[in-house]
């Protein structure tokens, strides 16, 4: 008892819900969507992901919010700023997209010369029957 | 073809299956992050540069730009070389040798340089304290030169390995790739650091 310490206090099943204890049997099937209501819950993620966007596109003043993008000296300075930004941001994008595309082409490749070299036999085979 | 077909893979490396080697696929990715390191170092001199009232610092002695263009040249000359080399090892592996060790000269050369363009920087006064150019400068430019020699220590090691007839065609792509990023990332640093 004294090892368990204050969870001593409640039940064995009760301590194995751990958190979700507090709430009911119906909530806890929903999980995390439980904080909706059922007909937000019934639309899915695109309700999120419309509202997220939406807030983004209405409201362009929080933009103002990153001190790295309108702190700057000067023009130039901003430039700077903006310019780095995007370049770091672009360029995982661009290795990986570079590689995955790589890849690809070199599976293509492969495909080509493995299924050539499966017919190649049956080609000879049939002319020498010839 | 059928798309539901399994892709049989027709190049093997030791008895497996493979699209690109695991050699060169780790080193690929290492490459990546080290892309992005050199990306935010010269990031991060960009923005310095452009907040700075008065650029270059005053009191500095001016960077060598036709010195290291000529530098420049020579890494250029070398990635050739060790392209011109992968071709030929693919042909006849003895054959390989010189253009390997050429490169392997020219790399040499690049980083001696360097370093003595350093000295002779140093002693007009460009130091790693003096200013923010300085700074930037040496370690931008030195984490290059750190890279150009690990990479000329695995080029050597794999010329080594060419002498004495161990060398895989995976080995020297793997080793390959990371001296291609060491020249490939040089033009870029030079061009932000030194003009």
């Amino acid at each position: 008892m004294r090892a368990l310490g204050p969870r001593a206090l409640v039940g064995a099943r009760v301590r194995a819900l751990g958190p979700w204890a507090l709430v009911g049997a119906r909530v806890r099937a929903l999980g995390p969507r439980a904080l909706m209501g059922a007909r937000v819950r019934a639309l899915g993620p695109r309700v999120l992901v419309g509202a997220v966007v939406a807030g983004v596109v209405l409201s362009p003043a929080i933009a103002s919010a990153c001190a790295v993008c309108t702190a700057g000296r000067d023009e130039e300075n901003q430039l700077a700023f903006l310019l780095s930004t995007l370049g770091m941001s672009l360029m995982p994008l661009i290795a990986i997209g570079t590689l995955v595309f790589v890849l690809w082409r070199r599976i293509q490749k492969l495909e080509v010369e493995t299924e050539t070299a499966r017919t190649a036999p049956q080609i000879d085979s049939r002319q020498s029957r010839l | 073809m059928d798309s539901t077909a399994p892709i049989h893979l027709i190049a093997r490396e030791q008895g497996e299956p493979r699209v690109i080697s695991n050699g060169v696929l780790g080193m690929v990715l290492f490459v990546m992050t080290e892309i992005m390191f050199f990306s935010g170092m010269i990031s991060a001199f960009s923005i310095v540069r452009a907040s700075s009232a008065i650029w270059p610092p005053p009191n500095q002695p001016r960077l060598p730009l036709e010195e290291t263009a000529i530098n420049t040249v020579a890494l250029f000359l070398s990635g050739l070389l060790l392209f011109l080399a992968q071709r030929r090892f693919a042909a006849d592996r003895d054959s390989a040798k010189t253009p390997l060790i050429a490169a392997i000269a020219l790399g040499t050369f690049f980083v001696a340089f360097q370093g003595w363009e350093w000295v002779s920087m140093i002693a007009q006064g460009l130091t790693l304290t003096s200013s923010t150019l300085g700074s930037f400068f040496y370690l931008i430019v030195g984490t290059h030169a750190l890279h150009a020699i690990v990479a000329l220590g695995l080029l050597t090691q794999a010329w080594r390995r060419l002498s004495a007839g161990r060398l895989q065609p995976s080995q020297l792509a793997t080793t390959a790739v990371f001296w291609y990023f060491v020249v490939g990332a040089w033009p870029v640093v030079y061009w932000r650091v030194y003009l």
